[in-house]
């Protein structure tokens, strides 16, 4: 397929819904270790809570898609992750605006001014050991998708290896950001739970496209 | 001592609201329920500045219990150890807007200072006055050159007191900020506790600190510290803590101090008392008086087993905002005089 058309848009969220649900424990464990441990639990909540109004308010435009799982981050999870989730999802679809179909390259662009607004609001760079280290490296290969003119599930597989290897290099960081900032090891050995949940995401929306196979 | 993981709940995804509900029936001299959050019963007249703030929940009985007269007018409670988004927070703003501005007075935690960002830009957008001043006392969590990454701790209801008591009177917006920043950078606060809790939803313990250890340096989520010798008797606990307090903000002989005892959760009062005891003993073989005092239960962790001190020093006006009369459903003072 060369565009994300809504019908993918929402299979992408569904299926991360599923992901998530199922990796809770596992993530809400990752967070155990230098922050409160309700990571998993707060995502799977914001995931079912947008699936649901997904399914209530048949969107017609992915950009609706996006800002109704952002509205999920910004009223129902909160917390920092809340935040910057909503912020991501939120800064997607206002880039998206009313693209019916957008192709890789727009659907590139859009994840880097969400991933410039992630950055901005959480006031972090690269290797601080958050969410920032697997959003980035995926937006870096969305970009370079477009500009080889992949078609979108080439562009999002590519997004979910780099956020997967992002992710993964976490564990080696020390932290200087949010809770985990505090911990007296940096949780160093753990990856972040943050980017761990981008990395499932990303995975997400490439097994979606790849099932879905719409066109 | 295991942690407890059997909590007496119904449903967890109501646990916020099933809570907030019995507390309110439970207090409704004092506060009222209105769309999830908690305000006075008796709302402050027009021209006075409004205090609100959002944080998680699980600290109780902060900051449920802190909203009435001489305290806070708003407080909008996030689900457990997660700050409310933004679009809750612009909510309780509304609800504390009395034409003289809100101030937002944030204990420094990542989320708590993003959504409360993100909903003060949407307050301006909405023609809304308000203000927020970031608070933060834990000195375990950042060395004292940069008191700005520190984390707030129970500390900080010297602030809420004291800003709670001048917002009572016509002050403006601007001197309600710089009272919160005054008492902010005069007021520190270490934490200590043995072992872990679990979280309510997930079950998972929170932070790594092993059975019987005192761990000093928490945060107020379960954040680890560092560990202290598990012989260490309560009075050696308190002239460690007390002396690193007293060094981070260079208190000298002669300064006259507020002196809090917060019990994080499920110490006993024997052992919040004898702490209190030996705080005071190490700061009066400092030179070090403390003119108000405070012990119990205000800002929680659940049930951990710990406790925090919580310094401020004091001036004549500090002193007597601190000791004006307040009344909330989890504090109240009847003032100096009665």
């Amino acid at each position: 397929m060369s565009t994300l058309d809504t019908a993918a848009a929402i299979a992408m969220i569904h299926e991360t819904s599923l992901r998530i649900a199922a990796a809770e424990d596992e993530l809400s464990r990752l967070d155990a270790v230098a922050g409160d441990g309700d990571h998993g639990v707060n995502m799977s909540a914001a995931f079912r809570d947008a699936d649901a109004r997904i399914e209530a308010a048949t969107p017609s435009m992915p950009a609706q898609v996006f800002l109704l799982t952002g509205r999920s981050f910004s009223e129902v999870v909160g917390g920092s992750a809340g935040a910057l989730f909503g912020a991501f999802f939120a800064t997607l679809a206002a880039t998206l605006r009313e693209d019916h179909a957008p192709g890789a390259a727009a659907f590139a662009a859009a994840l880097d001014a969400a991933t410039v607004r992630v950055a901005a609001v959480g006031r972090t760079t690269l290797g601080d050991k958050t969410m920032l280290d697997a959003l980035r490296p995926a937006a870096d290969a969305a970009s370079a998708c477009a500009a080889s003119d992949t078609d979108i599930a080439t562009l999002l597989a590519a997004m979910g290896e780099a956020a997967r290897h992002g992710a993964e290099a976490t564990a080696a960081m020390t932290a200087k950001a949010g809770r985990a900032r505090y911990a007296m090891t940096g949780a160093v050995g753990t990856p972040d739970p943050g980017a761990m949940t981008v990395a499932t995401m990303f995975g997400a929306w490439a097994e979606a496209i790849a099932i879905g196979g719409r066109s | 001592m295991t942690t407890r993981t059997r909590r007496l709940f119904n449903d967890t995804d109501d646990l916020v609201a099933e809570m907030l509900e019995g507390y309110v029936a439970a207090h409704s001299d004092v506060i009222a329920l209105a769309d999830g959050m908690v305000v006075r019963a008796r709302p402050k007249p027009a021209g006075r500045v409004g205090l609100v703030i959002g944080n998680g929940s699980g600290h109780e009985p902060a900051m449920i219990g802190w909203v009435g007269r001489g305290l806070l007018d708003v407080n909008v409670p996030g689900p457990v150890f997660s700050s409310p988004g933004p679009a809750r927070i612009l909510d309780g703003i509304r609800a504390a807007d009395r034409d003289a501005g809100v101030l937002l007075l944030v204990s420094s935690h990542a989320g708590d200072i993003m959504n409360a960002s993100l909903a003060i830009a949407d307050a301006e957008a909405e023609g809304l006055r308000t203000q927020m001043v970031v608070l933060y006392d834990d000195i375990a969590s950042a060395p004292p050159e940069r008191p700005e990454d520190r984390r707030g701790g129970p500390g900080l209801f010297f602030v809420w007191k004291i800003v709670g008591a001048l917002a009572e009177t016509e002050a403006s917006i601007d001197e309600c900020a710089e009272m919160a920043r005054r008492v902010r950078d005069r007021t520190r606060s270490i934490s200590a506790a043995i072992g872990t809790v679990a979280h309510p939803v997930s079950g998972q313990p929170l932070g790594s600190t092993p059975e019987n250890i005192l761990s000093v340096g928490l945060g107020v989520h379960g954040e680890s510290g560092s560990a202290l010798s598990a012989d260490a008797t309560a009075d050696d606990i308190a002239e460690i803590l007390i002396s690193r307090l007293v060094a981070d903000a260079g208190i000298d002989a002669g300064a006259r101090v507020g002196l809090l005892v917060n019990n994080a959760g499920s110490l006993t009062l024997m052992e919040l008392s004898i702490l209190f005891r030996g705080a005071g003993r190490a700061l009066a073989q400092r030179g070090i008086a403390v003119a108000c005092s405070w012990i119990g239960t205000y800002a929680t962790t659940l049930d951990q087993a710990g406790f925090a001190f919580g310094l401020l020093v004091l001036d004549d006006e500090l002193e007597a905002l601190y000791n004006a009369p307040a009344r909330g459903a989890g504090f109240i003072s009847v003032g100096a005089d009665a």
